[in-house]
């Protein structure tokens, strides 16, 4: 009965059971299937962002060997981004196994490899673009690259394609600050004007511009103001722009906008009780906390051309390739100086006080003279050179040299003369090294830049093959400063006074009258006249160098061999007779040699210690110095403090130069600031420069009215923390020159193909992400 | 005597398969209310993603991100940002022709052209100041003169019933166009029925900007 009952009840337990088992499965499948959709879109996800990740990896590698080698590429490319043929490279990146980095090597195509648990293969070239005319400072035909890097991360393929703007600050930058770009220069109670012309000017950490006003942050009379010509842009990476005073200002046009002339207008006041965080960097530089961080206003309408922190224009640059350059330097092809070289170019070069990290009098250099017309030089360079000069002492440097080149210290270099603007001995304008000439009734003090034909001169080096070169693509890179040297007159006015020397010996040998006409008037075919009397010309020839002696008075006592023997050679001329243009030009070159060579001493292995003569105003090229400003119409030899330039008479048509000092290269330094610099609109800031002193020299020739230092391409302050930091300079104050820094307009265009040592900033200005197959992957 | 159920054997039988039925009723129709519940969690979830992921993309292949759009706070007004219709984020993004030369572009002509991009939040009910908001992106397109062509600009909807969406960038000293934008959204559950226990997530995202203006 029992049993029965049970078996009754049998079928609904089932059906229950099966019941409740089928809405059980059903409320489990439904569960897994949304949970397994869930893991699966997660582990999708995190599969595509690995993958997008080591693309963008892939990116960066490849943006670092650009930076490391500019002439990098994997393939070229044609108009329509398409991938062409490879090119050959070289890898820089080492494998780094504890992040899991290992590059595949190769020397050609594309550049790949694995990091962490993927890999990435990653294609760069240059975008076949042409160069646009009217933006001087770049050339576009080699600013744009395209960048398309794959990433694979097990089978998900992700693909990164950039096109990336590439900047070479050394060529298109006046001037780059890697902290505050100050372009606050001069003295109080004057009222000239330094000019900055051409190109970008951009500080990394804000810019700052405006006459002087302040003497170590309390007030004084309004002295010398700044002027921009022809700018291109004003550009703050990050930092405000702050204009202490009104900024006369000429903007180049740009597409789609005329030039504009205008006066940027004061934005900010410079608290003269600011707060800095210490007194010592108050003394260092520091911005007051009380316009630190502002980002003053800055007139709309010239937005266009100035950019401020808000604009995105950052480029924050790596330090120059030292390591390839002395792997370059030490091959046969190359030029370099140990610390320990002992050749005949390495010398004691004495310094000031206060340049020196021990106080010693001297820095152990390499002196490097590149000749000029006047001067053979010193430096003999390897056959097939590339270019690569690199000592690991200071560097001493002048002259001309042959070669597109790149000069680079681990320690200083110091420019101490004329350097790289070579003239044409061929052609009788270039006669004393590159014409300064300027448009007439302008003058070194009043003109901005040279007159249009000489400028072209410069212009047509860029050109293919140009029949002389007056200047060449020259970079010069200091691991700590890069410092003007202004000491010796020989070195730094010699184009000037030597016309001028030829001028006065012509004019003490026969007439002045004669001597204007064939030696300052541009007659090469005129005759030098001399005195028909030997007795009044022998006497002609003692008086020249009594009034412009080569010695001093005492050595001159002494009956000197330099002296003695010129003046002899130079009477043994009058049994000849009348002499034409050359041959007076090689017997004056003789006794500028004299005059030059006897500014130093002569003790062997040290350079830069004044004669004896030249620490006396009696020295001869003071005379002329101080000769050639006051038959230019300088009036009290430019000492007036009211000093007016538009009086000095500077024509074009003869060969009368104003005292000046051109330097001509890419100037790259690497140091932090590390020296007295009162921030704002302040006169107490020590530059690197050296400039002559009272107790040096037998005449101020260095001071702001006495000669213009006319630097002739880009300033590039990188401001790196050195390790070791860079010393202190503490030294005495000296009058600074009035400057003139001009762009070189040639630089984007000379010597930067193929080059692998450019600084350079790379910019994206173009991004896509997308997915890819793993065949794309393959293939690619 | 023939053998069967009694009326009360069925009976209680049928009590006890109510019974049974019915908590096996409440069970499924728990589990299927929760698992709607996360469904629709994670669909607030998922809109968050997709959206921050869409404006992420947006911003990374942008040229620059236009000064004061959005505005830079300092850190700790963060906290204070409300959602409103001026907070907005612009940015262009720029597409060149490398095709041309440059020296036969006529006057004013460039070489690229330009889209405006602009997102911004707009309440669901002007009336009502506890409304969701819609986030919206605007397009204005500029020609290769740089003049805008209004007629193509266009607006589309991104993403509707929003709690909270803010804009903002940091005062950062030394740091180029502020570096990051952050973008703070919050996103509520609006159809549970018990207030208390809606269901809200809130993301706070910085993308870095990675482009530069052209010129």
């Amino acid at each position: 009965m029992k049993g029965k009952n049970m078996r009754s009840r049998h079928g609904s337990a089932i059906i229950t059971a099966i019941g409740m088992g089928i809405v059980l499965l059903f409320v489990i499948a439904g569960v897994q299937t949304f949970t397994s959709y869930r893991t699966q879109t997660i582990i999708q996800e995190s599969r595509r962002v690995k993958a997008l990740a080591i693309a963008e990896a892939g990116m960066e590698l490849v943006l670092a060997e650009l930076t490391k080698n500019s002439a990098f590429a994997t393939h070229k490319l044609d108009k329509n981004l398409v991938w062409l043929a490879t090119e050959n490279r070289q890898q820089s990146l080492q494998d780094l196994s504890t992040h899991g980095f290992k590059l595949n090597s190769a020397t050609s195509g594309t550049y790949s490899g694995k990091i962490g648990d993927g890999t990435f293969r990653v294609r760069v070239g240059l975008i076949p673009y042409a160069d646009d005319p009217k933006t001087t400072n770049i050339d576009e035909s080699l600013s744009y690259l395209r960048i398309e890097a794959l990433g694979k991360y097990d089978t998900t393929v992700r693909r990164v394609d950039a096109v990336i703007n590439r900047r070479y600050p050394a060529r298109e930058f006046l001037m780059y600050d890697g902290g505050v770009l100050s372009m606050v220069y001069g003295l109080p109670n004057l009222s000239n004007k330094n000019v900055f012309s051409t190109g970008h000017l951009y500080g990394h950490k804000g810019i700052e511009i405006g006459r002087i006003m302040l003497s170590a942050h309390s007030p004084v009379g309004h002295g010398t103001t700044q002027e921009l010509s022809d700018m291109n842009a004003i550009i703050s990476g990050a930092g405000g722009i702050f204009i202490y005073s009104p900024i006369q200002a000429q903007f180049r046009e740009r597409r789609g906008l005329p030039a504009k002339t205008a006066v940027i207008p004061t934005n900010t006041t410079f608290p003269t009780g600011g707060t800095f965080s210490s007194p010592q960097a108050r003394k260092n530089g520091e911005m007051p906390k009380e316009i630190a961080d502002a980002n003053p206003d800055l007139p709309e309408e010239l937005r266009p051309w100035i950019k401020e922190k808000n604009d995105k224009m950052s480029m924050n640059l790596e330090e120059p390739t030292f390591t390839t350059y002395k792997t370059d330097a030490k091959t046969p092809k190359g030029l370099f100086f140990s610390k320990t070289d002992s050749s005949n170019k390495s010398i004691k070069y004495r310094m000031p006080a206060g340049w020196t990290k021990d106080n010693s009098p001297t820095l152990d250099a390499v002196y490097l003279d590149f000749g000029s017309n006047l001067r053979t030089g010193n430096v003999t360079l390897p056959a097939n050179f590339n270019g690569v000069i690199y000592s690991e002492k200071n560097i001493v440097v002048k002259g001309n040299p042959p070669k597109d080149i790149h000069i680079v210290s681990d320690a200083n270099v110091f420019m101490a003369g004329d350097f790289n603007q070579g003239g044409n001995p061929n052609s009788f304008d270039d006669f004393y090294g590159l014409p300064q000439d300027y448009e007439p009734g302008k003058n070194a003090m009043t003109a901005i830049d040279y007159a249009p034909a000489i400028r072209d001169r410069f212009k047509d080096d860029a050109k293919p093959n140009p029949p002389f070169r007056h200047h060449v693509a020259a970079t010069v890179v200091a691991r700590e400063r890069i410092v003007y040297d202004y000491r010796s007159p020989v070195d730094c006015f010699e184009n000037e006074i030597y016309p001028f020397m030829k001028y006065k010996l012509a004019s003490a040998m026969g007439s002045e009258s004669n001597a204007k006409a064939n030696c300052l008037d541009k007659n090469k075919n005129g005759t030098i006249n001399l005195k028909s009397g030997s007795t009044e010309f022998e006497e002609a020839i003692d008086q020249f160098f009594t009034d412009y002696p080569i010695e001093s008075a005492e050595s001159a006592a002494a009956s000197t061999p330099t002296e003695d023997a010129l003046k002899q050679k130079l009477k043994d001329l009058h049994a000849n007779g009348n002499m034409n243009f050359d041959d007076f030009d090689a017997v004056s070159r003789e006794v500028w040699q004299g005059y030059a060579s006897n500014y130093e001493t002569k003790t062997a292995g040290t350079r830069g210690e004044p004669s004896a003569a030249a620490k006396q105003s009696s020295y001869g090229v003071y005379k002329f110095l101080s000769g050639l400003r006051a038959k230019m119409g300088v009036p009290d030899n430019g000492n007036k403090k009211d000093f007016n330039p538009n009086v000095i008479t500077d024509s074009p048509g003869d060969f009368l130069y104003y005292p000046e000092m051109t330097t001509n290269a890419m100037f790259i330094s690497c140091g932090e600031l590390n020296t007295v610099f009162y921030a704002g609109p302040d006169v107490v800031k020590y530059y690197n420069k050296i400039g002559c002193l009272n107790n040096d020299v037998g005449l101020r020739h260095s001071e702001t009215n006495h000669f213009v230092h006319r630097v002739f391409g880009s300033e590039i302050n990188l401001r790196i923390p050195a390790e070791p930091k860079i010393h202190r300079i503490d030294a005495s104050y000296y009058i600074p020159p009035t400057r003139r820094k001009i762009y070189d307009s040639t630089l984007p265009h000379m010597g930067i193909k193929g080059n692998k040592y450019e600084l350079v900033s790379h910019i994206v200005i173009s991004w896509k992400d997308t997915a890819a197959s793993e065949d794309e992957y393959k293939d690619f | 005597m023939r053998k069967g159920f009694t009326a009360v054997e069925l009976m209680i039988g049928l009590i006890i398969m109510s019974l049974l039925l019915t908590a096996l009723y409440r069970t499924f129709s728990a589990t299927r209310r929760n698992a709607a519940e996360i469904v629709a969690n994670h669909s607030i979830n998922d809109d968050l993603d997709r959206t921050l992921l869409r404006i992420t993309d947006d911003i990374r292949e942008s040229n620059l991100i236009l000064p004061g759009f959005p505005e830079a706070v300092e850190p700790m007004e963060v906290s204070t940002l409300a959602t409103n219709k001026n907070n907005k984020l612009k940015f262009e993004k720029f597409l060149y022709d490398y095709s041309k030369d440059p020296s036969t572009l006529a006057a004013g002509e460039v070489n690229y052209t330009k889209n405006e991009i602009t997102y911004y939040l707009e309440p669901e009910d002007d009336q009502d100041p506890n409304s969701p908001w819609t986030l919206q992106r605007s397009l204005l397109p500029y020609n290769n003169k740089k003049q805008p062509e209004n007629s193509q600009a266009s607006v589309y909807t991104i993403l509707r019933g929003i709690r909270e969406c803010v804009f903002y960038r940091l005062n950062e000293q030394h740091t180029s166009g502020g570096g990051n934008v952050y973008i703070r959204l919050k996103l509520t559950r609006i159809d549970a029925e018990d207030e208390t226990k809606k269901y809200s997530n809130e993301i706070t995202i910085s993308v870095k900007e990675r482009g530069a203006n052209p010129e």
